[in-house]
């Protein structure tokens, strides 16, 4: 069920970490990636609930992974995009595009590394 | 590694996490950990563990607040509050779920809560309502004290001494009782009433609902003022009403105002009573001294020996009630040398008009609220041990929830709202059930118990009420709420139902409470029982039944009258006597039990006079021919007054056992001489007969001396009748009533009724008291021995494979029964020793409630110990029954 309210900003770029990652990617790998790519430090105690509400909103879907193979490894719980979820993503994508035409320039100069 | 074995620190702080998402997150932080460890980084690595772990707390905290409220505003319908309404419809459900238990818990409730609020509205309306008085914190009542006789009517004198004397009293006005018989309203009636100074209502600070009263200036007009009763009852709410004029006592009076219905006055007596009050207050004469039911002139006023006249002041600005008593002390001892032979010795009692109107209720009422509120708090562990005992139940419900997300505050709260729906529901039907047994609750009260027409479950009961009901809700809902709090960790589906089950030392706590609670309202049963049966045993020395009482008083004028009344009332009883049904009749001019009261100083011939104020005072009474034989009291030595007896040069009279035993120590008082004032002018009386024993003063006051004259000598112009039927007493009332007519068309008869009716109006406050405790007690009983039930039987229910395996062993099915009675009676045993040790404590205070009953009687704690155990024990006896019976084999293959 795609959600009637637009897309928080962290939900926002978990969605695009996991699109980069593309399948089966995990929560300590998508925080890895947002690192990154922006600096930004997000911590697991948010990672986690957005990729859960993320869940919830229809637009991933998780399934548990083997174990990992060491004495007392977890079962890491891996992550795809749905279909809605790329349709979130684009639609989301688009409206920033739309807003941003013509003045990429400026907001260029805000750009992450 | 998994995180529950990472460092130290992750374990430590590991709760702070939101709970949805724990492992995980600590799962990746000791991954960061352990990774930076291994680049080198010991301390560092340490370090950023703890700012990572607090940061995910807040923000984990932070996501799941965000959740939360998201869901709440899209889960139901109505947004915001449907979180609460979810809750309530879910309470709902549980609650219909388990029709039984709910009902009874329900039930449980409104029982409490019905009783209560009854109690609580009949205390309220009487104690707690303001008085309809200008300040009436300054009213007081001043009684004379002869010194250990308490407190008693002021002579007239002396009444007007001390109001002239006082520096700390405003006002004062005198006042007594009178009974007046009120002609020009087609037949004559008796209308009971008081005779008050003419700044009665301006010191007592009280307007009328219709017209005036009267003022200090009204002095020496004859003017009346009605109570809002007899304007109802007698005069068809006569608007008009006001100006009119009554013949009053062969008088006429003009009528000034009708006080208002709140207008509380009740009759003013020594020991502090509440029977309805005065029905009118006439304005007493020039001299401002009362009128009593014996004609005065002015001399009355320097009257120092007629002890009729009762005072209410209004206290000086400023003055307390001490320093009030200490004034008037004062003056008292000023007088008691002005006056040494009749003021000599004598004290002030002062008291104020809460004490007045209503030292005789205070402690039955609040002693009976605070039972009440004791069965409410009973019921709450009772309702709350049900609501615990479901929870293990509940555990796969309580799991899911945890599962979906559900944290401690989300369950907690969801206990408190099914708790209070409880509470409530059995709230409301408590009131209704409260509105609905009012009626018999002040049917129940005694007849001294005033101010019951306003006893309403209103505004400010409601109040209390939802109070006590919001408290019920809370405490039954944080017993539930607090064990899951606690176990909400371990609320998985396996091992919820564990999780939740209580510990036994918990619930035993709970059974030994509600014991200790049942224990101490079935000793207040058993004491104030026992005070009943006690009461209603005591032989008050003549035979109450089938005996009828009613009030004779002269009409028209006196002068003429007073020369004809004795052969008016022999004409009188020689025609009752001759009618069917009647056995005896006689007269007197004060009925005991019922009746007023007199009393004098003897002094008998021969012996020393004693000192003012330390004569020994006896019951006064003048009796016609035949009283003792209608009553049934016996002539024991000498004999009955006879016609004969009207030589006014010869006056005799008749003592009974006490006063002769008192007087005459082992000495015939037969031909003694007494007389009733020390003055060597009096007349001697001989004594010529000693009768038993009565209790003149009711069942409860013990024997005292009595004197008869015989009302041949003594001839007033009222008497009390006493006329001893062969069956129903009020069925000779029309004939009576007829005869009297034909003797005198418009002469009334008043006051009609049984001994037997004054008689129960005696044993009003312990009647009241103690079916209102049995009521409690049996209450209290039946609520603990559901809770004990309830309690054993579910715990020894969980054992049944444990007695299974037992059995199997080798138990037999007599020491499983042990085993199970054993462990359900050590609460049981331990709340009753508490419970009782507490009766003891509260008993005391209630001490001067009991009738010949001590308040630490080993007995009746006994009895109450013996009911209170052996019901618990029954209610233990079931459960251990079925234990014995368990059946090993389908016990231990039967699933857990």
């Amino acid at each position: 069920m795609p959600s009637r309210n637009s897309l928080g900003e962290l939900e926002l770029i978990v969605l695009l970490a996991l699109f980069r990652l593309g399948e089966g990617a995990y929560g300590a790998a998508v925080r890895d990636e947002i690192f990154e790519r922006t600096g930004r430090r997000v911590t697991p105690g948010a990672i986690y609930p957005t990729l859960d509400r993320l869940e919830r909103k229809g637009l991933v879907r998780s399934y548990e992974g083997d174990p990992v193979p060491e004495r007392g490894g977890r079962a890491k719980r891996h992550f795809v995009i749905r279909r809605a979820g790329l349709a979130e993503l684009r639609r989301a994508w688009g409206q920033y595009a739309a807003l941003a035409e013509g003045v990429e320039r400026v907001l260029g100069e805000g750009r992450a590394r | 590694m998994t995180p529950r074995s990472g460092p130290w620190l992750a374990r430590a702080l590991g709760w702070t996490i939101a709970r949805a998402h724990r492992d995980a997150i600590l799962g990746d932080l000791v991954d960061d950990y352990h990774a930076s460890r291994a680049e080198g980084h010991g301390v560092r690595a340490g370090w950023i563990l703890f700012t990572d772990l607090l940061r995910s707390a807040v923000d984990s905290r932070r996501q799941s607040w965000l959740d939360f409220r998201a869901r709440a505003a899209t889960d139901g319908p109505g947004g915001g509050p449907s979180v609460l309404w979810a809750d309530l419809r879910a309470g709902f459900r549980q609650h219909t779920s388990h029709p039984v238990s709910t009902a009874s818990a329900i039930v449980t409730i409104a029982l409490a809560i019905g009783v209560n609020t009854a109690l609580v509205s009949v205390t309220h309306a009487v104690l707690f309502t303001p008085l309809p008085f200008r300040d009436p914190g300054r009213l007081v009542f001043v009684w004379d004290d002869r010194g250990g006789r308490g407190a008693e009517p002021l002579t007239p004198a002396r009444a007007l001494d001390l109001r002239r004397r006082a520096r700390t009293l405003e006002s004062a006005a005198l006042l007594g009782h009178d009974s007046m018989t009120v002609t020009g309203l087609g037949p004559p009636e008796r209308w009971s009433g008081a005779s008050v100074s003419s700044s009665f209502f301006d010191v007592v600070g009280a307007a009328p609902a219709l017209g005036r009263t009267f003022h200090a200036a009204d002095r020496g007009r004859d003017l009346v003022v009605l109570s809002h009763r007899l304007w109802q009852t007698r005069l068809g709410s006569d608007p008009t009403v006001v100006g009119k004029a009554f013949v009053m006592a062969g008088r006429p009076r003009t009528v000034v105002g009708v006080m208002s219905a709140d207008f509380f006055w009740p009759v003013i007596t020594a020991a502090p009573t509440m029977f309805d009050g005065p029905d009118f207050w006439a304005n007493a004469p020039a001299n401002d001294v009362p009128e009593g039911p014996i004609p005065t002139g002015d001399e009355i006023a320097t009257n120092r020996t007629a002890g009729f006249v009762r005072m209410v002041a209004r206290l000086a600005p400023g003055a307390t009630l001490d320093a009030a008593g200490d004034d008037l002390r004062g003056i008292a001892r000023d007088l008691g040398r002005e006056f040494p032979t009749s003021d000599g010795g004598h004290g002030i009692t002062l008291r104020g008009v809460n004490e007045q109107f209503f030292g005789s209720v205070r402690r039955p009422l609040l002693f009976l609220a605070l039972a009440s509120s004791l069965v409410v708090l009973l019921a709450c562990i009772n309702v709350a041990n049900l609501l615990v005992m479901r929870l293990p139940a509940r555990g796969r419900e309580m799991a899911i929830r945890v599962a979906l997300g559900a944290g401690r505050g989300r369950l907690a709260r969801q206990l408190f709202v099914e708790a209070l729906l409880l509470a409530v529901t059995g709230g409301i039907a408590g009131v209704l059930l409260a509105r609905a047994s009012l009626g018999a609750v002040v049917a129940l009260a005694p007849a001294g118990l005033g101010r019951l027409d306003a006893v309403a479950v209103s505004g400010p009961i409601l109040a209390i009420t939802s109070l006590a009901v919001l408290g019920c809700g809370l405490a039954l809902g944080l017993l539930p709420a607090v064990i899951v709090w606690r176990a909400r960790p371990m609320l998985q589906l396996r091992t919820a139902g564990v999780a939740l089950a209580t510990r036994p030392h918990f619930r035993q706590v709970l059974v030994a409470l509600e014991v200790a609670f049942a224990v101490a309202l079935v000793v207040g049963a058993a004491l104030f029982g026992q005070s009943l049966v006690r009461l209603r045993g005591v032989d008050v020395g003549f035979d109450t039944r089938n005996l009828l009482t009613f009030d004779v008083a002269l009409t028209g004028d006196r002068a003429e009258y007073q020369a004809k009344q004795v052969a008016f009332f022999e004409d009188m009883f020689q025609a009752i006597r001759a009618l069917p049904g009647v056995r005896a009749a006689g007269g007197a001019v004060t009925l005991p039990i019922g009746g007023d009261d007199f009393a004098a100083p003897v002094f008998a011939e021969g012996q020393p006079v004693p000192a003012p104020g330390a004569e020994r005072h006896v019951g006064y009474q003048i009796v016609g021919e035949g009283w003792f034989t209608t009553l049934g009291v016996r002539v024991l030595r000498g004999r009955d007054f006879t016609a004969g007896d009207n030589h006014r040069d010869a006056p005799v009279a008749i003592v009974n056992e006490t006063m002769a035993s008192l007087v005459w120590p082992g000495i015939d008082p037969l031909g003694r001489r007494i007389r009733t004032t020390p003055d060597d002018s009096s007349t001697w009386l001989t004594v010529v007969g000693v009768v038993s024993d009565i209790h003149h003063l009711g069942p409860a006051a013990p024997a005292r001396p009595e004197l008869y004259e015989p009302y041949y000598q003594n001839s007033l112009p009222f008497l009390a009748v006493a006329v001893r039927t062969t069956g129903d007493p009020l069925a000779v009332v029309a004939s009576i009533r007829a005869a009297v007519a034909r003797l005198e068309p418009t002469q009334p008869i008043s006051g009609v009724s049984t001994m037997a009716r004054h008689l129960n109006r005696a044993y009003g406050n312990e009647a009241f008291l103690s079916t209102l405790t049995l009521c409690f007690g049996v209450l209290a009983l039946g609520l603990a021995v559901v809770g004990v039930y309830g309690v054993v039987g579910w715990s020894s229910a969980q054992r049944t494979r444990e007695f299974g395996l037992r059995t199997a062993l080798g138990a037999t099915p007599g020491s499983l029964s042990r085993l199970v009675l054993r462990q359900g009676m050590w609460p049981v045993g331990l709340g009753a020793i508490v419970g009782a040790g507490g009766a003891v404590t509260v008993a005391q205070s209630i001490r001067s409630l009991l009738f010949d009953t001590a308040a630490a009687d080993p007995a009746l704690y006994g009895v109450a110990l013996v009911t209170v155990l052996a019901a618990a024990g029954v209610a233990c006896w079931i459960p251990a029954r079925r234990a014995a019976r368990v059946d090993p084999v389908r016990a231990l293959t039967a699933e857990p």
